[in-house]
């Protein structure tokens, strides 16, 4: 049993020493290298006409991708986007009006401080009224 | 500011091609031909073929730097590539079928004796034609390249366990096949001369 574990350990040995020597290493010829590159400066110039249709297709898909999202964001949500209702001005003209009825429903004495505030504030808003219909083309 | 591509390791070079840096990889070119070719030719045995593969492999090493992770060696990557592609050539071309049994050997033969002890110098010519492919660049990978189990394992897409069983496998051939140096030393004289000298009845 020994022998035949030593006999083992031997050989073994004896191929890693084989293995350790340095192997023989057939140069390249000198003008791989140049033929090496060659060969990738060939392959660099096809790859460049090869990525600019695709950042082209990219840059189009992308076009139409935002596209497409500002339609379905008008068609999902219309009041999002509808300009705030403009008060017409036959409704501004009548607003005096409403604060000058509200004044007259309430008793003098409780309201006279305020009704003369009203006052003022109704003229105030006459004139208003009158400035913004005079600047209306 | 211009930078000295011969101060940077391999991963480094990788790193500046994959910025669009061709010296960057001419640099690695430069580093790896010899490597690469060397690999190959044991591999496909003949220069021509050798010379042809080892550039297409870097043409496919350039095309397909941007997938390679610089955190991981680049040599692995490289003879991952270089493996697939002498696969590849083996794929479309049908191997030519060699008679590798062994010849017995005429011990009284002085040319057999000659060519034996020439094999014993070079044993990687045994081991290509004594070891299936898949053996034998495990084991070019660990000697020559001084890869490490998990290098290998990469380089040849297998498990690292795999790869220790191929290469214990591999040197347990190889010892059956490379004529021990001892082992001519050791004729029947020798053998009764070193026991009678064990027994001490000298």
């Amino acid at each position: 049993m020994k022998s035949w574990l030593a006999k083992f350990t031997r050989s073994q040995e004896d191929v890693e020493r084989a293995l350790r020597r340095p192997a023989p290493a057939p140069k390249a010829a000198l003008e791989l290298h140049a033929s090496i590159m060659r060969a990738v400066r060939a392959a660099r110039h096809e790859e460049q006409p090869r990525r600019k249709p695709f950042s082209m297709w990219l840059m189009v898909s992308g076009v139409g991708v935002s596209l497409a999202a500002v339609c379905a964001g008008l068609l999902l949500w219309p009041h999002a986007t509808t300009p705030p209702t403009v008060m017409a001005s036959s409704e501004l003209a009548q607003a005096p009006g409403t604060a000058l009825d509200l004044g007259a429903q309430v008793p003098g004495l409780l309201m006279a401080p305020l009704s003369n505030e009203l006052a003022r504030v109704d003229h105030d808003i006459h004139h208003t009224t009158q400035v913004l219909l005079a600047s209306f083309p | 500011m211009t930078v000295d591509y011969q101060n940077l390791n391999d991963e480094e070079l990788a790193r500046e091609s994959q910025a669009g840096s061709l010296t960057a990889f001419e640099e690695l070119v430069r580093r790896f031909e010899n490597r690469i070719y060397a690999f190959l030719f044991q591999c496909c045995g003949n220069a021509t073929d050798a010379r042809e593969l080892t550039q297409d492999t870097f043409v496919r090493a350039f095309q397909a730097l941007e997938q390679f992770d610089i955190r991981r060696s680049f040599a692995p990557w490289l003879f991952t590539i270089a493996r697939r592609k002498s696969i590849d050539h083996f794929r479309a071309r049908q191997p030519v079928v060699e008679d590798s049994a062994p010849e017995q050997t005429d011990w009284n033969d002085p040319a057999a004796l000659l060519t034996q002890r020439e094999e014993a110098q070079n044993v990687w010519s045994v081991a290509r034609r004594a070891l299936p492919p898949g053996q034998f660049q495990a084991l070019w990978l660990q000697y020559v390249e001084e890869m490490n189990v998990a290098q290998i394992a990469t380089a040849l897409g297998k498990t690292q366990t795999h790869v220790k069983v191929m290469l214990w496998r591999a040197r347990h051939i190889l010892s059956k096949k490379l004529p021990a140096p001892r082992r001519l030393a050791e004729t029947p004289a020798a053998t009764s001369r070193t026991a009678i000298i064990k027994g001490g009845s000298l």
